[in-house]
C-alpha cells in the first residue's frame, strides 16, 4: 500500500471510531447520518455495474477508456454492502414502519405493512445482494484482460440488466423511499438508478483525468478527442437524471396531494432549500459547462465538470435522504461528517488500491476463465 | 466576362499543402483549396475558422424557448386567465416542459438553416466549375484557387509563382 492509500485508510478508521462514539451518544442520530452516507457509497459501484453492463451490450471506444476505473468501482460493491450492516441491527431507529406499534401509524402506512415488515425487508435485501454479487462476478470476469471480445456476453448482460433494474428498484424503494412510508413515487427507482450512473461515470472521469491528459489514452481516435466523447456521455447521463428528477417534481406538483407534496415541502424549508439550491446550481453549472467544446477538451475543464457533477450528486443524495432523519438541527450534522469521512475513507482506500492493482481482482478473472 | 481567379492543379495532397503555404508566405490571403478529402494542414494556412454553428444553435434554442414561454405567459396572464384546479396562473413546472421542447425545435431549425447559410447555400453555380479540369469525375485532383480579389494578385506574376510551386497546370477562371 502506498502512503497515500494508508493516509486515506487511517482517516477512514479515525472517522469510524468517531462514528462508534456517536452511536454510543445517540444511536438514532448516528444511524440516520450513516444510512445517507452508505447509500451514497453503494450508489457508486451500482452505477459502475450498470455502465459496464450497458457497454457490454453496446460496445464503443468510450467504454474501453473508462473500463478500468469502472471495474475497480464495481469490485468495491461487497464493502459498500457491508456498510449497511449497522443499520440492519437497529432498523427501528431509522424506519418509522419497523418496530412501531401499527396502531400509532397513519392509515396509509398501515395498509403498506404487508410489504413493509422486517422479515420481508430482510428477505428482499438478501435477494438484491445475491443478484448483485452474481452480476459483478459476471461483469468483472468478462471485462478482464486487455482485449476481451465485446458483444459475446450480450445475452447475459441483457438478462443481467433486467435483474439489476429490479434489484435497484427494490433497494431504492426499501432503503430510501420507505424512510417516509406515506410517500409514493413510481419514478423514484429510475431516478436513483440514473443518479448512480451519473455519479459513477463522473468519478471514473475524475480518476482517469486526475494524473494525465485524457486524449492520449487507448480508445482515443485521431480526430475525435476522447475527453469530449466522455464528457458527452456524461452530459447524456446527466440529462436522463434531470429529466427523471423533474418528472417526479412535475407529477407531484401537478397532483398536489398532501402525502406526496409533503416530501417536497419538508425539503423546501428549515434550511433544506439551501441544499436544494446548491444541488440545482451545481447541476446547472455542470450542464452549461458540458455544452462548451473548449472546456470538454481541456484537461482542467474536464476535471472541473466531472467534479461539479459528482458534487451535485452528493448534494442530491443528501437532500433526498437526510431531511426525515435529521432531528436535532444543524449541530447534529457532525454525525454526517464523521460518517462520510469514515465510510468515504475506507471505500476510497479500497477503490484506489484496486484501481492501481487490477491484478488483485484476478480471482474474478480466473473464475470466469474456468466457467 | 470578368476574371474570378486562377486555379492551379496538383497531383498530390502534399504538393497542394506546400503550394498553399508558399503562396501564403508570398502574402496571398484570398485563396481557397479543393480536394477529394479533408486535409487538416490547410485549415491553418487558409485561415479557416472553427465552426460558428454551435453558437447559432444555442441562440436558436434559447430564443425559441423564451418565445414559447412568453407566449404561454401572455395567454395565461393576459389573454385568457383561467383557474385550473386552484393552481397559480403562472404554473412554471408544466410551462418549462413546453418551453424546453420548443427550445429543442428552435435549436434544430437553427442548426439546419444556419448550416445552409454558413455554407452559402443554396448556391446554383460556382465559378470554379467553369474550369476545364475541375470535378471529381476528371480524376479527383487537388486544386488551389487564388481569387482576383487578392491585393497581391497580378495575373502573370501569380501564374508564374504557382507554376514554380509545382502546379501541374494553371488555368484562368471566368466569373
Amino acid at each position: 500500500m502506498s502512503r497515500f492509500e494508508q493516509g486515506i485508510l487511517i482517516a477512514g478508521i479515525a472517522g469510524l471510531v468517531c462514528c462508534a462514539a456517536g452511536a454510543w451518544l445517540d444511536a438514532k442520530a448516528m444511524l440516520g447520518a450513516w444510512l445517507a452516507a452508505a447509500v451514497f457509497m453503494l450508489g457508486l459501484p451500482l452505477g459502475a455495474l450498470t455502465i459496464l453492463m450497458v457497454h457490454g451490450l453496446t460496445g464503443g471506444s468510450w467504454g474501453r477508456a473508462v473500463r478500468e476505473p469502472l471495474r475497480a468501482m464495481t469490485a468495491t460493491l461487497p464493502l459498500a454492502l457491508i456498510f449497511f450492516v449497522p443499520v440492519l441491527t437497529r432498523l427501528g431507529l431509522v424506519f418509522p414502519w419497523a418496530g412501531a406499534d401499527p396502531a400509532t401509524l397513519p392509515e396509509t402506512v398501515r395498509e403498506k405493512l404487508a410489504y413493509l415488515n422486517v422479515e420481508f425487508f430482510l428477505l428482499r435485501f438478501v435477494g438484491c445482494i445475491a443478484i448483485w454479487l452474481v452480476l459483478i462476478w459476471i461483469a468483472l470476469g468478462s471485462t478482464a484482460g486487455r482485449d476481451h471480445q465485446m458483444g459475446r456476453n450480450g445475452k447475459r448482460y441483457g438478462v443481467g440488466l433486467i435483474l439489476h433494474g429490479l434489484a435497484v428498484s427494490v433497494f431504492s424503494t426499501d432503503w430510501m423511499l420507505s424512510l417516509e412510508p406515506e410517500f409514493t413515487s413510481t419514478v423514484f427507482a429510475l431516478y436513483e438508478a440514473a443518479a448512480q450512473v451519473v455519479a459513477a461515470f463522473a468519478l471514473a472521469i475524475i480518476v482517469l483525468a486526475a494524473r494525465r491528459a485524457v486524449d492520449v489514452m487507448p480508445g482515443a481516435k485521431e480526430d475525435v478527442a476522447l475527453s469530449e466523447d466522455l464528457a458527452n456521455m456524461l452530459l447524456g447521463f446527466l440529462l436522463t437524471w434531470v429529466y427523471l428528477a423533474f418528472m417526479q417534481w412535475l407529477v407531484i406538483w401537478g397532483g398536489d396531494l398532501p402525502d406526496e407534496i409533503h416530501w417536497y415541502v419538508v425539503r423546501g424549508h428549515n434550511g433544506w432549500q439551501y441544499v436544494l439550491w446548491l444541488l440545482i446550481g451545481l447541476n446547472v453549472l455542470a450542464f452549461a459547462g458540458l455544452l462548451s467544446r473548449q472546456l470538454k477538451r481541456a484537461h482542467a475543464g474536464l476535471l472541473g465538470l466531472a467534479s461539479a457533477t459528482l458534487a451535485g450528486h452528493f448534494a442530491d443524495v443528501f437532500w433526498r435522504l437526510r431531511p426525515p432523519l435529521l432531528a436535532h438541527g444543524p449541530i447534529s450534522l457532525w454525525h454526517d461528517v464523521v460518517a462520510w469521512v469514515g465510510m468515504g475513507g475506507l471505500w476510497l482506500a479500497l477503490f484506489i488500491f484496486l484501481y492501481r492493482r487490477p491484478d488483485r481482482m484476478s480471482l474474478w478473472k480466473r473464475e470466469a476463465a474456468h466457467g | 466576362m470578368s476574371l474570378y481567379g486562377i486555379l492551379a492543379v496538383f497531383g498530390e495532397p502534399e504538393a497542394l499543402v506546400e503550394a498553399a503555404g508558399g503562396m501564403r508566405d508570398r502574402g496571398y490571403r484570398h485563396m481557397d483549396a479543393f480536394s477529394p478529402f479533408p486535409i487538416k494542414e490547410l485549415d491553418q494556412i487558409l485561415e479557416i475558422r472553427g465552426s460558428r454553428l454551435p453558437w447559432i444553435v444555442l441562440a436558436g434554442g434559447i430564443a425559441s424557448a423564451a418565445l414559447a414561454y412568453a407566449l404561454i405567459l401572455y395567454s395565461v396572464e393576459i389573454d385568457y386567465p383561467i383557474n385550473v384546479g386552484g393552481r397559480p396562473l403562472h404554473s412554471w413546472p408544466p410551462f418549462l416542459v413546453i418551453a424546453f421542447e420548443a427550445g429543442i425545435l428552435g435549436a434544430a431549425f437553427a442548426a439546419f438553416f444556419g448550416m445552409l447559410a454558413a455554407n452559402g447555400l443554396p448556391c446554383y453555380h460556382h465559378p470554379v466549375f467553369n474550369a476545364e479540369g475541375f470535378g471529381y469525375a476528371r480524376g479527383g485532383k487537388f486544386h488551389l484557387l487564388v481569387e482576383t480579389a487578392d491585393p497581391k494578385y497580378r495575373k502573370g506574376v501569380t501564374k508564374g509563382q504557382l507554376r514554380r510551386l509545382g502546379a501541374e497546370s494553371v488555368e484562368e477562371i471566368e466569373a
